[in-house]
């Protein structure tokens, strides 16, 4: 549901979102906010019964880093859900993508909680990702304060 | 629209165990502060979804008038030094007049109302101000404690220039009896941040 995308690989990315006990969230809203490598773009959809939402959109572009350097492509992320009194922010990074290494934000992350702003291709089909929000727990997202 | 780093007491924090679900919701970690140079982007340059006529008129949705008491809402968007905020896209939600959401998750077995959907949207003008007609919300029972109810209030929801001043928040009704009960309000510890004035 980004629309209005110009260019850039199109990719499905999927959201799948927790609660500390592990139960699904099925009244969350997902907003995307990335660049198509042209211009910003921003889409919204609500989690569903199984907890997920999946948007049709592209793989992001670097960005600029602040000090010279390179973002890795990432996606921003808003989420807001009744029982949260404020939206959360984070991002998703891609796995295997050989600029995560170099990326600003990931390093301001705990080494052992960089893999939480990680998504990974789906098995069954090329071109899809999947992203996973755990609120709470062990492998609890890493949220941003923006 | 300000950043909340800077509002201290004024903002709520992510943990209230008062407010239920924040214990099984709010993350137990700090947040990680993102330097302001690696967070900025842009609203979409294209602009947002094009705004119907009837948007910010809730009472003109339909082929009929919704019940409920007709209402102006109305106010401006300040930034952290007072200034106007122009083009921020406003959206709001609100339950009818009995107090039931237009939502397939709301099963409070006060009616719906065929005339009203409860939701509207308005971009602000030049000096940062937006208007909406819309029916003042009845107030509705939730689960968080025995003897629930949510004082009347409209949800609203606000987009600045970027996703770094993303605002949600809730608007309540002048000296509703509700307001001490109300978890959600009060988790907004500073007395003069809850009551601060237009
Ligand atoms: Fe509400």
């Amino acid at each position: 549901m980004a629309d209005r995308f110009v260019g850039g690989e199109p990719i499905t990315l999927s959201f799948r979102v927790t609660d500390g006990d592990g139960q699904l969230v099925t009244d969350a809203i997902v907003e995307l906010w990335q660049t198509d490598g042209t211009s910003s773009v921003f889409g919204r959809l609500p989690t569903g019964e199984d907890g997920t939402c999946e948007f049709e959109t592209v793989r992001p572009a670097t960005v600029a880093g602040g000090s010279g350097g390179l973002q890795a492509p990432h996606v921003n992320v808003c989420l807001l859900a009744r029982g949260l009194l404020r939206h959360l922010h984070t991002r998703v990074y891609f796995a295997g993508d050989p600029a995560l290494a170099q990326d600003p934000v990931l390093a301001l992350v705990p080494e052992d909680r960089r893999s939480t702003l990680l998504a990974h291709p789906a098995p069954e089909r090329q071109g899809r990702w999947l992203f996973d929000v755990r609120l709470q727990g062990a492998k609890e997202t890493v949220f941003f304060d923006v | 629209m300000k950043d909340r780093s800077a509002m201290a007491g004024s903002q709520p924090p992510l943990l209230y165990p008062p407010y239920r679900s924040t214990t099984r919701w709010a993350p137990s970690k700090p947040l990680i502060r993102l330097p302001e140079t690696l967070s900025e982007l842009d609203a979409p340059v294209y602009g947002w979804w094009p705004l119907g006529e009837a948007d910010n008129d809730l009472t003109r949705q339909s082929s009929d008038e919704p019940q409920g008491q007709r209402i102006i809402v109305a106010g401006r968007v300040l930034d952290e030094a007072a200034r106007p905020v122009a083009s921020a896209l406003i959206e709001l939600w609100q339950a009818n007049a009995a107090g039931r959401y237009c939502h397939a998750k709301d099963d409070h077995p006060a009616p719906l109302d065929p005339h009203f959907a409860g939701a509207g949207r308005t971009i602000t003008d030049a000096e940062g101000r937006y208007e909406f007609i819309t029916i003042k919300p009845g107030a509705y029972p939730w689960r968080n404690h025995d003897n629930a109810w949510r004082p009347a209030h409209i949800h609203f929801s606000l987009f600045g220039s970027s996703f770094r001043t993303r605002l949600v928040t809730q608007m309540y009704f002048p000296d509703d009896p509700l307001f001490d009960y109300d978890p959600i309000l009060q988790s907004v510890h500073d007395e003069r941040a809850r009551r601060r004035p237009p």
